[in-house]
């Protein structure tokens, strides 16, 4: 305990949740970038069945994790129960239903009924997933979640979607797709840039979890800023796919830590901290 | 002194909650330690904490301490974002935690902005302040309460009949206080007294409204 006698918060217990948001992103990420291919003419709407595999492969490993959070794993059939209030049920139900989707499609027979439609409603339910993965974390007294940060996941996810799909050879940097490519990146690059921008604001009076991280914050952003929004996508306008999916599954790994590592929260404490500094410099005037 | 215990049943108020007297808290910790045998909590869980402000005594500022545990908010975050249910409110307005429903996901700890709810790492579960409800129910004052030796601490959420002479405040019009997420906390407080104190309070009041008006820095942070 620390000196208010609370819990010090010692380690790093988000880890699970690093990794399943991690690969919720990547998979949602592959299943929901096949929109903008289809809007742009390049492909069908429904992922081919290799693709819906590895989604569904990535979002149950994914869950699977995310339960080594729990205090009592067992138990996690009760999140069902918040349906219609907690944003946590919502993940979870969004969640549920693009895993069910990505197998059907993965498992049915080509040209089975069923399996088209678990295929065209796939990217749409990924695109969910993505959107959920960002609202669950939009809480009010955690400043350093809230604002764009809350898009993240959603404008991360397309990048490294659209990247994996460009390496499988899903489509060709070239014409207007490869202008939403960079619309997307520079997107992605935007949200970081303001949620950056946001922790700079709030830190007067905010306290962060992971003081340690926090105070080196701008070094870490640009790190991840470098891996996803320029070298990741400087390496696949190359041409050097296979490179782009390694340097972007690194950022999405990072952001994710980031992520969870720069959460901030409006407190007491650090209110009394805040008015503490200021009296400090008021009376030394 | 608590004399409501003596008198018999403490008048229960219409939506319960804490009423702090900042003038006559000494952060003793005579709550938190009663708090703890009361609901006998594990060495690493603690639901009342103390948070001294200006401890260091700088010039113009006012000494005080908050005595925090859960606020009982009108809108809780943590019951809002529960995805087992396990958080509710009471029609009394305590705010529960049912443990048998509880996944340990710590979504609430998160949302609180108070850091009410306390991880029980040996059980997995969260842990709170309940009210002492049980006591309530038996006409008998919460833990801390009683304990409190100066009469700081009482029960006195919204609806509590108050003497004039200690004519109590929403906790976020104090300093030191924050209610980020419009909770609505039901902790009352009443301003120090006296001619010293309740001058420094005020005037404390008018560097913090200068300090947000200006968007005020402080050098570290």
């Amino acid at each position: 305990m620390d000196r208010r006698g609370r819990r010090s918060g010692k380690g790093f217990h988000e880890a699970p949740l690093v990794l399943f948001t991690a690969l919720a992103v990547a998979g949602a990420g592959i299943a929901g970038s096949r929109i903008l291919l289809a809007v742009a003419g390049q492909g069908g709407w429904a992922p081919g069945r290799w693709e819906a595999g590895a989604v569904a492969t990535f979002l149950v490993v994914g869950m699977v994790a995310s339960t080594f959070h729990l205090g009592r794993p067992l138990r996690a059939g009760l999140a069902l129960r918040g349906a219609g209030r907690s944003p946590l049920t919502t993940e979870v139900l969004a969640l549920g239903a693009a895993v069910a989707t990505a197998a059907l499609a993965a498992l049915l027979p080509t040209g089975s009924a069923l399996g088209e439609v678990a295929g065209a409603l796939l990217p749409w339910l990924s695109l969910l997933v993505l959107l959920t993965l960002g609202s669950v974390y939009r809480l009010p007294g955690q400043v350093g979640w809230g604002g764009a940060a809350a898009f993240r996941p959603l404008a991360l996810g397309l990048v490294f979607g659209m990247v994996a799909q460009g390496a499988a050879g899903s489509w060709i940097a070239a014409g207007p797709l490869l202008f939403v490519f960079l619309l997307v990146t520079l997107a992605d690059a935007l949200l970081l840039v303001l949620h950056g921008r946001r922790l700079d604001r709030v830190r007067r009076r905010a306290e962060p979890s992971h003081p340690a991280v926090f105070a080196r914050r701008r070094l870490f952003l640009a790190i991840r800023l470098v891996l996803v929004d320029l070298a990741g996508t400087a390496a696949f306008l190359l041409g050097w796919a296979s490179a782009a999916v390694v340097l972007l599954a690194a950022g999405v790994l990072l952001d994710r830590v980031l992520f969870y590592a720069l959460a901030a929260r409006w407190t007491n404490e650090g209110e009394v901290g805040w008015i503490e500094r200021l009296l400090a410099e008021t009376g030394a005037r | 002194m608590n004399t409501r215990t003596r008198e018999g049943a403490p008048a229960r108020p219409a939506t319960a909650g804490f009423l702090l007297d900042l003038g006559r808290c000494v952060g003793c910790g005579a709550c938190v330690l009663g708090c703890r045998i009361e609901n006998r909590l594990p060495a690493a869980i603690s639901w009342r904490r103390i948070v001294p402000l200006n401890l260091a005594r700088f010039a113009g500022g006012p000494t005080y301490f908050l005595s925090l545990a859960c606020h009982h908010c009108d809108d809780p975050p943590c019951v809002r974002g529960c995805p087992s249910g396990a958080l509710r409110k009471r029609a009394d307005g305590v705010v529960m935690l049912e443990a048998d429903l509880c996944l340990g996901c710590r979504y609430c700890e998160m949302a609180c902005p108070f850091g009410a709810p306390a991880y029980d790492a040996d059980a997995g579960v969260m842990t709170k302040c309940h009210l002492c409800h049980e006591r309530l129910d038996e006409g008998r004052l919460p833990a801390c309460v009683e304990a409190c030796p100066t009469g700081a601490l009482q029960l006195g959420g919204q609806g509590a009949a108050e003497p004039p002479e200690r004519r109590s405040m929403p906790a976020w019009d104090a300093p030191g206080f924050v209610d980020p997420g419009s909770a609505q906390p039901a902790l009352r407080l009443v301003a120090p007294s006296g001619e010293i104190r309740g001058a420094r309070f005020v005037a404390l009041l008018a560097v913090l409204a200068e300090a947000e008006a200006e968007g005020k820095e402080p050098g570290r942070g």
